[in-house]
């Protein structure tokens, strides 16, 4: 049995209600959302951490470097790599792309090996360095390392 | 409205502005360990300013020359390397000479250094040698020299006779 009282609680809590409601909503969707934000920011991080470690492991690779110097790639060494050398170099099954632009020379060269197609969602990681054609050519070049994420 | 229905309606309110002000920290609290740490981005820049010097410098010159004291053209032939160009320039400009005497393979070498870095960065090379009293500066890159806001990879270089060449890659942004 409902009389006039009953009727005006009713709607008064059925205000109160919904600014209950949508202040719970406001304050869970935005800890969905920061928590969203965070993961993809960890995992777009630990990507672009491996594909530094990948263009390390290249730079100091005893079957690219000549003379064991760092960042001076043999251009005999970079012309024989093939894709499963640089798979077992990178140490990934992850598809990977390898672009090595020289920037001197009469004719500059460009270097591009891919392990398999890269993806959209990709880090790269660039630097620069040099091509060892002799000891009276040696070209610098830029090196650009792509990972599929 | 009775008082208790008022005094409810106020509580949810004051709930609604507390849940406002949680979210809007909750969400910047997010976006700030998002935004990579300015010290990180600076490692970085040093680091890559660090190999673009390395692998200028040690790249090679395709007969670099210069001009001599009698406006003779000096060939350096086959296989100098920047380092070894730079090295050589900056002791002959504290010897006497002029910058415009070593312009063709100074812009040469600007235009490969520039060619290097990738964007949005630019790039300039400082030469300085001192120790005889006098001090001389080479400057290759924009303007009159490099923006206080930089990355710079230096490296020093001592001569037998006391004197110190520094050669400097300095990056910054566009």
């Amino acid at each position: 049995m409902r009389g006039e009282g009953g009727a005006a609680g009713f709607f008064e809590d059925v205000h109160v209600l919904i600014v209950v409601v949508l202040g719970m909503s406001i304050l869970l969707g935005s800890l969905a959302a920061a928590y969203a934000t965070h993961e993809g920011a960890r995992e777009a991080a630990a990507l672009r951490a491996e594909t530094s470690r990948i263009l390390r492991a290249i730079l100091t690779s005893d079957t690219l470097v000549h003379g064991g110097e760092r960042a001076l790639i043999d251009l005999t060494a970079l012309e024989r790599l093939n894709a499963s050398g640089l798979t077992l170099i990178a140490g990934t099954h992850r598809p990977l792309q390898l672009v090595i632009a020289e920037r001197s020379g009469v004719a500059p060269r460009l270097f591009f090996l891919e392990t398999s197609p890269v993806g959209l969602q990709r880090t790269s990681a660039a630097t620069a360095i040099s091509v060892w054609h002799s000891d009276l050519d040696v070209r610098p070049a830029r090196i650009t390392v792509t990972l599929e994420g | 409205m009775d008082e208790g229905g008022q005094s409810a309606l106020f509580d949810a309110f004051l709930f609604f502005v507390i849940a406002l002000v949680a979210s809007a920290a909750v969400l910047v609290y997010a976006s700030l360990t998002l935004a990579e740490s300015e010290e990180r981005t600076r490692a970085d820049a040093l680091a890559y300013a660090e190999d673009v010097r390395v692998a200028l410098m040690r790249s090679t010159l395709d007969d670099p020359w210069y001009l001599n004291g009698t406006g003779g053209i000096v060939h350096l032939g086959q296989g100098v390397p920047v380092e070894r160009f730079l090295l050589d320039e900056i002791q002959l400009l504290a010897d006497g000479l002029s910058l415009a005497q070593f312009s063709g393979t100074d812009s040469l070498i600007l235009d490969r250094a520039e060619s290097l870095v990738r964007s949005p960065f630019q790039i300039g090379i400082e030469a300085s040698v001192s120790g005889s009293g006098n001090t001389t500066n080479l400057w290759l890159g924009a303007g009159a020299g490099p923006p206080s806001e930089r990355f710079s990879a230096p490296w020093t270089y001592n001569a037998d006779d006391g004197v110190e060449v520094r050669i400097a890659v300095h990056l910054w942004y566009a």
